[in-house]
């Protein structure tokens, strides 16, 4: 009896914070700034890493197609890669925290391992801009550095912003996850 | 003893620190590339202004130069045939000629005044006589085209210096509008963009000033006569085109209207 409720449950919170992290996405923002990569990370954490490499390709899948900044073209796969990591590193420092933590630590070492997903994230997508370049007859090595050198501004407001949204977001969101999931296993 | 994670934590820390900065750097570096790179383009590009503004100085004076001697001759000469003086307007003609040869080239209307001009004085050197008023007819043509031509001249080597937005609206007179919003060289006059974005057919009429054009077609569409309007940014509303098209320069950011009127 309790694990079939337990599912739909899951399914729906899941459901939820889709659609939740979507329309966050697909809203006007300033440019980097953005609460995907925090979703996906407390996803893989919640539910493991799983569902948040799902949820982080799904979610940037749907982004490469409506992105209010235009629609992803090539780089729509790294961008997937890159969130389906998160997902992935999510579900995976979960068991890495096996051994209890103290707060102010946690918040100091999720923030600087959003800031460092942030940035391999950045990595993956600012290949996919390389192969683009690529494709239109730049020299390999030219092309991966002169998309990593013109996505350095970018890369500095996207990693300092998701230090601060996991420093600032990421305990208090999984918290009220946790609390949520207790509620729906209770009832 | 530094626990693990702590050490994990510093190394996770220093990658971003070490990416970031690179990217920077790398970033910087590209950026003061271009600047440099920019900076000497335009360097060169103010170097062939400046020698081509000297060439083209120097070719305005001598020919300024003979058209001072010659109106000095016109206006002492004692009696009253000017014939003798027809060997010197042919000779300063050709010089006119040889020294803005692509410029005569590119512009077609003033090619078309010069053959007037030309044929002219041809007609004027075949007469025995040639009276003080056909000869100043003459001067004050030659004078005209030389400063178009001179103006022409200088304005050709400053277009790749800027550019001006201009905005120019075709009506056919039948319901069909067209507008073109465009970039072009500065010292452009309405007749040369309308050639630059239609096909156009043009009569040249030597009797009209300022201007000696006249729009047949634009596009082959003939069923009217073409007449053009410029908007005025103080009065907002269009002003009938006061000169002849060939005679009106374009400004930034101005808007000209095209219309067949039956």
């Amino acid at each position: 009896m309790h694990n079939t409720s337990k599912g739909p449950s899951k399914i729906a919170l899941i459901g939820v914070l889709t659609a939740l992290c979507l329309v966050v996405q697909l809203s006007p923002r300033p440019p980097n700034v953005e609460f995907t990569s925090l979703f996906t990370f407390t996803v893989g954490f919640i539910f493991g890493s799983f569902v948040g490499v799902w949820f982080g390709g799904f979610v940037m899948f749907v982004n490469g197609l409506l992105s209010p900044w235009g629609f992803g073209g090539l780089n729509i796969p790294f961008q997937i890669v890159g969130m389906t990591v998160l997902g992935l590193i999510g579900g995976l420092y979960r068991r890495y925290l096996q051994g209890g933590y103290s707060s102010t630590r946690f918040y100091v070492e999720v923030a600087v391992l959003g800031a460092f997903l942030t940035m391999l994230y950045d990595l993956i997508t600012n290949f996919g801009v390389a192969v683009s370049y690529i494709l239109i007859g730049m020299h390999p090595t030219l092309a991966v550095m002169t998309a990593l050198a013109y996505g350095a501004p970018f890369s500095f407001i996207h990693v300092f912003s998701n230090l601060a949204v996991f420093g600032i977001a990421f305990l208090p969101l999984i918290k009220a996850l946790n609390h949520v999931m207790m509620v729906k296993n209770l009832g | 003893m530094v626990e693990k994670r702590t050490i994990i934590l510093v190394t996770l820390a220093t990658l971003v620190w070490a990416s970031i900065a690179t990217s920077s750097a790398a970033y910087y570096y590209l950026e003061q590339i271009k600047y440099a790179d920019q900076a000497k383009k335009e360097q060169q590009l103010m170097n062939e202004l400046a020698a081509n503004y000297s060439i083209s100085a120097t070719r305005r004076n001598l020919l300024s130069e003979d058209y001072g001697i010659l109106l000095g001759e016109y206006q002492w000469l004692v009696g009253e045939n000017y014939s003798v003086l027809m060997g010197n307007y042919e000779k300063m003609l050709l010089k006119l000629k040889s020294n803005y040869t692509s410029t005569l080239n590119e512009f077609p209307e003033l090619n078309k005044t010069y053959s007037s001009i030309l044929d002219e004085s041809r007609t004027f050197s075949t007469k025995a006589a040639v009276t003080k008023e056909e000869f100043g007819s003459l001067l004050d043509e030659f004078y005209e085209l030389f400063t178009a031509l001179a103006l022409k001249d200088l304005v050709g080597y400053l277009s790749p210096m800027s550019e001006i937005e201009v905005s120019l609206c075709i009506d056919y007179g039948n319901l069909t509008i067209e507008w073109h919003n465009t970039s072009t060289s500065p010292g452009i006059t309405l007749f040369d963009l309308t050639r630059e974005i239609a096909k156009v057919e043009y009569s040249y009429w030597p009797t009209m000033e300022p201007g000696h054009i006249l729009v047949d077609s634009i596009n082959s569409h003939k069923e009217g006569f073409w007449i053009w309007h410029y908007w005025d940014d103080i009065e907002n509303k269009w002003i009938f085109g006061p000169v002849g098209c060939d005679a009106w320069i374009l400004k930034d950011n101005g808007i000209y209207n095209w219309t067949c009127v039956k």
